[in-house]
């Protein structure tokens, strides 16, 4: 389990792509948060220290599921296509593949989102974290549905599609869902995390909760398949 | 004796097409196993479904005689698996030392190594794979099963594709594994090498095992008809050779004519003189007569049409 874990997390690490993620999540963070601070009494009624915070959130509303779904779209079906996980598989039992590789993935993300709550809270002055542990379980819901996804599909140019697809159709319909009182889209606030991170840290469990289905969705399905 | 492989009823199709169909087969400790087949007859189908890269429709796969599933004794098998690959971007040696780790038999440097040695992957421990010729893959397919030292060996075709020598090597390094104490089953479409390195053999055909035996049971098991060819010259036209055929009918015997030859079954080599005799009461013209028995091989393991569909014929 934690060999496919380090393997995993090792791989994600390698190249200048976390740099990159890294970078970006920084500089949006930072400029919205010097924006905010432009505009006379800021972004509604935010504190300074608010703001920098604000910004990190945007950031992640806006890139995160996208960086996430390109990244791990195909972080399980790429050995499927490459018969790979042949070899795992004789080795290994199919829960310890699946656990390693959600775990890696999550491992990755959550030491780029310290680093980046690192920076913004050394900026600001102060440490956010309980706004860390919801981007976590923020992250979570997004790696679990990628390795759900990754598994549902086997051909990795069709999860990379509607990985994108589901990066933009998730905060796209959560927003609207939240504005919009229709009974076709008001339902879909309540299965992403968006709408719960205005309440307590305490709600972010519904979306936890929500990752843990898509990961027991993807064990369960992994454990039938053939490959 | 301790059951290593035991597969009771197992079925497998893809689609329509039922590739393993029924199988129960018993491998004991201390086996070479050899499981032939000519290609497509089922053996990787059901070299897949003992190892956990496919699942059964139906039917049960105990290794060690235990009970809970595979999981529980993966560190003890290792698998040569059909259709696989490698990182290409990893060193055979860095390969062997994630497997180990993976199986929880982590192996130091100087064990991967000394494992590349065996299998004649030495010189190329630290090319990167994506390098490696397919037989230099094969090798390294067989170090990755036997890195972690398993009580059973399960290795699919683990000689085709490699040169002369190397099957060489590759058929001393089974049986010394053999010898070691690892029970062994392997797949070949080849008889000779079964022949040579197994102490038992099963032949699959069409998704069912067709013998099953020790090669001197097998050869009992196995009834062969003996395909008796008469050389008739060329004197015979068609109203001669259809009076000849259906003399033989009401003999109850089939008979094949390709030009002036003509082919006729017998049961069993005693009947012979008898079939001779009544040729000659047929008035058949003897040039020449020969006896063909057809072996193993040309029943299970070549293309059917190299055995039945001209001299069978009736
Ligand atoms: N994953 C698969 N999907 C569909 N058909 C398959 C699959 N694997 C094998 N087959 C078919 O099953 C048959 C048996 O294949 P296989 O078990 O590889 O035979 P062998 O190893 O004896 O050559 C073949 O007709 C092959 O095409
Ligand atoms: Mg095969």
């Amino acid at each position: 389990m934690w060999t496919i874990c380090f393997r995993e997390f090792r791989e994600l690490m390698s190249g200048f792509r976390p740099l990159l993620i890294a970078a970006v999540l920084f500089v949006v963070s930072y400029y919205t948060a010097q924006a905010a601070e432009l505009i006379p009494d800021g972004m509604g009624n935010l504190s300074q220290e608010e703001a920098y915070v604000a910004g990190m959130r945007a950031a992640l509303y806006v890139f995160g599921y996208l960086f996430v779904f390109t990244l791990s779209h195909n972080v399980v079906n790429k050995e499927l296509e490459a018969r790979t996980i042949r070899f795992l598989v004789t080795k290994a039992s199919r829960s310890a593949i699946i656990y390693g590789k959600t775990l890696g993935t999550f491992l990755f993300w959550a030491l780029l989102l310290l680093l980046n709550t690192i920076l913004i809270s050394y900026t600001a002055g102060t440490f956010y974290l309980i706004d860390y542990l919801e981007f976590l379980v923020f992250i979570f819901y997004g790696v679990t549905a990628a390795v759900l996804l990754s598994i549902l599909i086997p051909r990795s140019a069709y999860t990379m599609f509607f990985g994108v697809l589901a990066a933009f159709a998730l905060p796209a319909l959560s927003f609207w869902s939240m504005l919009s009182e229709e009974w076709y889209i008001a339902w879909v606030k309540f299965v992403t995390p968006y709408y719960y991170f205005q309440f307590d840290l305490f709600y972010m469990a519904v979306p936890f909760v929500i990752g843990l289905l898509f990961y027991s969705a993807a064990d369960r399905l992994f454990q039938r398949r053939d490959v | 004796m301790m059951r290593i492989i035991r597969t009771e009823n197992l079925i497998k199709s893809f689609g329509r097409e039922r590739v393993v169909d029924g199988i129960s087969l018993d491998v004991y400790q201390g086996e070479l196993f050899g499981f032939l087949g000519r290609n497509g007859a089922g053996k990787s189908t059901f070299i897949n479904l003992i190892t956990d890269i496919m699942k059964p429709d139906s039917g049960d796969v105990y290794l060690f005689e235990e009970n809970f599933g595979i999981d529980a004794v993966k560190d003890r098998i290792g698998v040569l698996p059909d259709y696989s690959s490698f990182y290409d971007q990893l060193t055979g040696l860095k390969h062997l030392q994630f497997f180990s780790r993976l199986s929880g038999k982590p192996a130091t440097k100087k064990r991967s190594l000394e494992v590349l040695e065996q299998v004649g992957l030495e010189e190329a421990a630290r090319w990167k794979v994506g390098t490696y010729s397919f037989g230099m893959k094969k090798k390294l397919g067989v170090a990755q099963a036997l890195i972690h030292d398993p009580e059973l060996l399960i290795l699919d075709e683990p000689t085709s594709g490699l040169d002369a020598e190397s099957v060489i090597h590759m058929q001393k390094l089974v049986q010394e594994l053999n010898r070691e104490g690892k029970t062994i089953f392997m797949t070949s479409h080849n008889l000779p090498e079964v022949e040579k390195i197994c102490s038992r053999i099963a032949i699959m055909k069409e998704g069912t095992i067709a013998l099953e035996g020790s090669l001197k049971e097998l050869q009992q098991q196995f009834q062969a008809t003996f395909m008796v060819t008469i050389d008739t010259g060329t004197t015979l036209g068609e109203e001669d050779k259809a009076r000849i055929s259906r003399g033989l009918a009401e003999k109850k015997r089939g008979g094949a004519w390709e030009d002036g030859l003509l082919h006729v079954e017998t049961a069993s080599e005693d009947a012979i003189p008898l079939l001779v005799q009544q040729l000659v009461q047929l008035h058949v013209p003897i040039y020449g007569v020969s006896v063909e028995q057809p072996s193993l091989e040309d029943i299970f393991l070549h293309e059917p049409e190299q055995v039945s569909d001209d001299l069978y014929k009736t």
